[in-house]
């Protein structure tokens, strides 16, 4: 077969840019869980807020925005 | 590989792994077919027949996909015997089948609609318009067993055949008749002491879709009208040209590599880096020996496809890096503000200390 090197070059891209995208969609996705642990934390903390609020001015209305 | 660990393989693969896998039940097929080729190519015959159960529609119909002595695919219809009257049965290949067994029998048998029709106007029969159907109607902790002993009939087919499947592929219309399916074969798995197969896999797969696809050339006229071209690079240097026109197969040593464009596919071997994590279809095969012991699925690169899937995926990239940058700025601003709530949080305790105990 005559060489043809532009086939495993063009195939070499292909790989690189694959491995390439699957580290972005692993770092996206520890991202996405650092984000519901945060929305988690946000929650709880409102929560606590809420309730110290409350209890202190209990005719005080919480508006939850 | 008996079958009992066929059952912890089916037990073992969860809908996710399947899903994967189910890049298209007719590639797998295709893939089959090429790797008649390639096996061919490098003088080893070790397909080993394959056992497709098709039970979309309230049909049952079995076919073997193997690879005859000329190294041609071969898919072959299995019959079923089925109940047509009083010691009287017929042979269908595939047929709406149902089953039916008399009131407070455990034995089902299995018949054609037609028949069903007839004996469920009899008193003291149990019938099965559509045996999924039917074991849906029960209690859930019921139908497995209920499933069981209704698809035992078909299942004996599996019993007439000493032939050692290398796979057996169970199509279904949706996931949980899989669900349903799973528990009942590893039950009858147990009971089915002289059937073998290594792998048990099921597909969901669109009721109008033909399984057979170009890969299963049931008909002579199909693989005379049929022309593909095939290339498996083993290295910059050397590569093999497998084509099939006119119901034959030809392997001959490509000393002009025309167009990627021009092959149906392309496998590549001896590639570095593996992008089968990122697409399910694609496999790496690091040399010869990997590519041969590959399971027949994702046998081949789809790379034609694949790389004028390149400016896309560029494309992709960019989005997957803009998503990114935005997600670590909104948690970087989470981040800022929890630190404040906690703040305020504190300094509130410590002022209404007292009363909040």
């Amino acid at each position: 077969m005559s060489h043809n090197s532009e086939l495993p070059q063009t195939t070499e891209m292909y790989w690189q840019l694959q491995i390439a995208l699957n580290k972005l969609d692993d770092e996206l996705h520890k991202e996405r869980a650092r984000q519901q642990q945060l929305e988690a934390s946000l929650r709880e903390l409102h929560t606590s807020l809420k309730h110290l609020f409350s209890q202190q001015w209990p005719k005080l209305e919480v508006h939850d925005e | 590989m008996t079958n009992k660990s066929a059952a912890s393989t089916l037990l073992a693969s969860d809908p996710a792994i399947r899903q994967q896998s189910l890049a298209g039940l007719v590639q797998q097929f295709e893939d089959a077919f090429v790797q008649s080729f390639v096996v061919a190519a490098v003088e080893k015959t070790d397909f080993q027949p394959m056992l497709i159960v098709d039970m979309r529609q309230g049909c049952f119909a079995a076919a073997v996909a193997s690879l005859d002595t000329n190294q041609q695919f071969r898919r072959t219809v299995r019959p079923i015997n089925v109940d047509e009257g009083d010691q009287v049965t017929s042979t269908r290949p595939r047929t709406t089948l149902s089953a039916y067994c008399k009131r407070g029998s455990t034995v089902w048998r299995a018949c054609s609609t037609s028949r069903l029709d007839e004996v469920s106007t009899q008193a003291g029969n149990e019938t099965a318009l559509n045996i999924f159907t039917r074991a849906f109607e029960h209690p859930a902790e019921q139908q497995s067993d209920k499933l069981v002993a209704m698809w035992f009939p078909f299942v004996r087919m599996f019993k007439e055949n000493k032939t050692d499947y290398a796979a057996i592929i169970i199509v279904l219309d949706e996931q949980r008749q899989v669900e349903l399916i799973t528990p009942a074969l590893q039950w009858l798995s147990e009971r089915l002491e002289d059937i073998r197969w290594q792998s048990a896999q099921f597909f969901c797969v669109d009721p109008m879709r033909d399984l057979r696809g170009f890969a299963f050339l049931n008909e002579p006229t199909q693989g005379l009208q049929a022309r593909y071209r095939f290339l498996l690079v083993h290295d910059a240097d050397h590569a093999t040209e497998i084509s099939y026109a006119g119901g034959f197969l030809r392997y001959d040593t490509a000393d002009q590599v025309s167009d990627p464009d021009d092959y149906a596919k392309i496998g590549v071997i001896g590639l570095s880096g593996s992008a089968a994590a990122f697409d399910p279809r694609v496999l790496h095969f690091e040399e010869m020996q990997s590519l041969e012991d590959a399971a027949v699925m994702n046998y081949v690169l789809r790379l034609p496809a694949l790389l004028k899937r390149i400016p896309a995926l560029h494309e992709y990239g960019f989005e997957l890096q803009e998503t990114l940058r935005q997600t670590q700025q909104q948690n970087t601003e989470r981040t800022a503000l929890i630190k404040r709530l906690q703040r305020i949080l504190t300094h509130a305790k410590k002022l209404l200390g007292t009363n909040n105990k």
